[in-house]
C-alpha cells in the first residue's frame, strides 16, 4: 500500500475558481515524485491539500499512516527578525521539543557558520537552504516542495538540486516536488506526474530511470536530453 | 559625514545669533520678543520655580503614555484575536480619535474632580489611538506563508501571537510609540490649557498662561523651551529604542551604503 493515495480530489475556491478537477495519484514510500504542469494549473493547491493547509471540496486523501511533514514554499518564508538558527529551530520550538539536531541539519544543507546570520544578510540560494533545513529539522517522512528553486539563478539551482538529491538518498524521506520546469523534474525525479491546465488533473505519468548517479555529468548526457524531449512532448499534450 | 551631522546645530546657532542681533538692533521690547540670551538667563533664574510644574507635566505625559501603551497594545492584541470584537469596537476608537481633545476636555474636567486625573485622561485619549491602530495593523501583517507554516506545525494561538504576530508587529508598534510619545505631551499641555487651572500643583501650560497674562514673555519662552526640550527627548529616546530593537533585521534601520 502506498504512503498516500489521492482519490478524485477536487478543489473549488469560494470565488468559484475550480483549481483541481479530480486528481488521482498514489505516492510510494521513498519515492521522488515531481508534479509538472503549467503555471496556474493547481499544482500548488494540490500540495496545500496534501499538507492539510486547505480542505478538499471533493474526493479524499488516504494515508497509510499519518506521516510527519516538511514543507518548502515558493518563497523562503523566513522570519526576518530571527537568526538562521532560530528560523530552523522553529518547528521544534512549536512542538515543544529541544533544539537538538539543529546544528546537524544546518551542516547537512551547507549552512555551517551562518547560525547567527539574519535572513537579510543571505543570498536567495542561502535563504532557500535555511527554508530547506527548517523543513528537514523534524526529520519528516514526507517532504513537500512547492517550486522552491524557481526564483534562483541556474547555477544556484543546479547546486541545490544536487544537494536535495544527496539529502534524499541519505535521509530516505519521500518527496513530492512541484515544478513548472521539465528540466528540473527530469533531473530530480524517479517519477513525473504531468498536470493539465486548470481545473488540474493528472493526465500523464512517466517513470524516469537513469543508470548511475545523478550528478553534474547527467545534465549534458544524451539520456537526459532524450528524457527532456519526451517530457516536453507530454507537457505540451497535457497543456493542449 | 561629520559636517552633515553638525549642520543642524550650525544652522540653529546662526539663527539664534541673528535673533539676538535683530532684537538688539531694532530695540524690540522684551515683552514682545526677548533675545535668546535673556531667555537663557531667565531659564537659569526661574528654572527652580518652573521645575515643579515641569515635573507635573512630565508625570502626566509619562503616565498617559504608559496607559496608552498598556491599553492600546492590549486592545490591539484583543482585536487581532477576534475579528468581531475588532469590527464592533474599532469605530468607537476612531470616534474618540477624530473628536478634538479640546472639545472633550471640558467635560472630562467637569466629571473628574481630581485635576491631575482629568488631565491624565485627556492626554491618554490623545496618545492612545496611534499605538492601538498601528499595533493592530502590525499584528495582522504577518506574512501569509509564515502563518501557514505555523499552522502546519500545529502552533497554538498563543504561540502564533508570541513568536509570529508580536514580532511582525514590533516595527509598527514602535512607529506608534514615536507618534504617541509626542502626542502624550501635547495632550497633557492642551488639556491643561483648557482646564485653565492655577495653583502650584499644575504643569508648564499653566505657567505659560500665567506668564502670558503678566507679560513675562522671557519666562513664557523659558517654559516653552522646557516643553520643546521634553518633546525632543521623548522623540530621541524612542528613536534610539526603535533602532536598538530593529537594527539587526528590519529594513528601516539598515545602514545606508554611502
Amino acid at each position: 500500500m502506498p504512503l498516500l493515495s489521492i482519490d478524485k480530489l477536487g478543489k473549488r475556491f469560494r470565488n468559484g475558481t475550480e483549481a483541481l478537477g479530480g486528481v488521482d495519484l498514489a505516492v510510494e514510500s521513498g519515492d521522488f515524485l515531481s508534479i509538472l504542469g503549467p503555471s496556474g494549473c493547481g499544482k500548488s493547491t494540490l500540495l496545500r491539500l496534501i499538507a492539510g493547509l486547505e480542505r478538499p471540496s471533493a474526493g479524499e486523501i488516504n494515508w497509510r499512516e499519518r506521516a510527519s511533514l516538511g514543507f518548502v514554499f515558493q518563497e523562503p518564508t523566513l522570519m526576518p527578525w530571527a537568526t538562521v538558527f532560530d528560523n530552523v529551530r522553529l518547528p521544534l520550538r512549536l512542538q515543544g521539543l529541544p533544539s537538538t539536531g539543529v546544528a546537524e541539519t544546518l551542516d547537512a544543507v551547507g549552512l555551517q557558520g551562518f547560525e547567527r546570520a539574519y535572513p537579510r544578510e543571505l543570498s536567495g540560494g542561502m535563504k532557500m537552504r535555511v527554508s530547506l533545513a527548517r523543513a528537514l529539522v523534524m526529520k519528516p517522512r514526507l517532504l513537500l516542495l512547492d517550486e522552491p528553486f524557481a526564483a534562483l539563478d541556474e547555477i544556484t539551482r543546479f547546486k541545490l538540486n544536487e544537494d536535495l538529491l544527496r539529502l534524499w538518498r541519505s535521509e530516505g524521506f519521500t518527496v513530492i516536488f512541484v515544478t513548472h520546469s521539465l528540466f528540473e523534474s527530469a533531473f530530480l525525479s524517479r517519477r513525473v506526474a504531468v498536470m493539465s491546465r486548470r481545473p488540474g488533473r493528472i493526465t500523464d505519468e512517466l517513470a524516469i530511470d537513469f543508470p548511475g548517479l545523478r550528478d553534474r555529468a547527467l545534465r549534458t548526457s544524451p539520456a537526459y536530453g532524450e528524457t527532456c524531449r519526451l517530457l516536453s512532448l507530454r507537457l505540451e499534450a497535457a497543456a493542449a | 559625514m561629520k559636517a552633515k551631522r553638525w549642520a543642524p546645530f550650525q544652522l540653529g546657532l546662526t539663527l539664534l545669533l541673528f535673533w539676538e542681533v535683530m532684537v538688539r538692533v531694532k530695540g524690540v521690547p522684551v515683552y514682545i520678543l526677548p533675545g535668546p540670551l535673556l531667555i537663557a538667563l531667565t531659564l537659569w533664574r526661574d528654572g527652580p520655580s518652573l521645575l515643579g510644574s515641569w515635573l507635573v507635566t512630565i508625570s502626566i505625559t509619562g503616565l498617559a503614555f504608559l496607559m496608552a501603551i498598556l491599553l492600546g497594545g492590549g486592545l490591539a492584541v484583543l482585536f487581532s484575536q477576534s475579528r468581531t470584537l475588532a469590527r464592533s469596537l474599532f469605530p468607537y476608537a476612531v470616534i474618540l480619535q477624530v473628536t478634538p481633545i479640546v472639545s472633550i476636555a471640558p467635560l472630562i474636567i467637569l466629571w473628574v474632580d481630581n485635576t491631575f486625573l482629568a488631565l491624565l485622561i485627556c492626554a491618554f485619549l490623545v496618545a492612545f489611538f496611534p499605538i492601538c491602530a498601528n499595533t493592530t495593523l502590525g499584528l495582522n501583517s504577518a506574512e501569509r506563508g509564515l502563518q501557514d507554516l505555523f499552522r502546519l506545525y500545529g502552533a497554538t494561538r498563543w504561540q502564533s501571537l508570541r513568536y509570529l504576530r508580536a514580532a511582525a508587529a514590533l516595527p509598527y508598534f514602535l512607529a506608534g510609540l514615536r507618534i504617541s510619545g509626542g502626542l502624550s505631551l501635547i495632550g497633557a499641555v492642551v488639556a491643561e490649557f483648557v482646564a485653565g487651572t492655577g495653583g502650584a500643583e499644575t504643569g508648564l501650560a499653566s505657567r505659560i498662561l500665567e506668564a502670558g497674562h503678566r507679560l513675562q514673555t522671557p519666562r513664557l519662552f523659558a517654559a516653552l523651551f522646557l516643553l520643546a526640550a521634553t518633546g525632543i527627548l521623548i522623540f530621541v529616546g524612542l528613536s534610539l529604542l526603535s533602532r536598538r530593537l530593529l537594527a539587526p533585521w528590519h529594513e528601516s534601520e539598515e545602514a545606508p551604503d554611502d
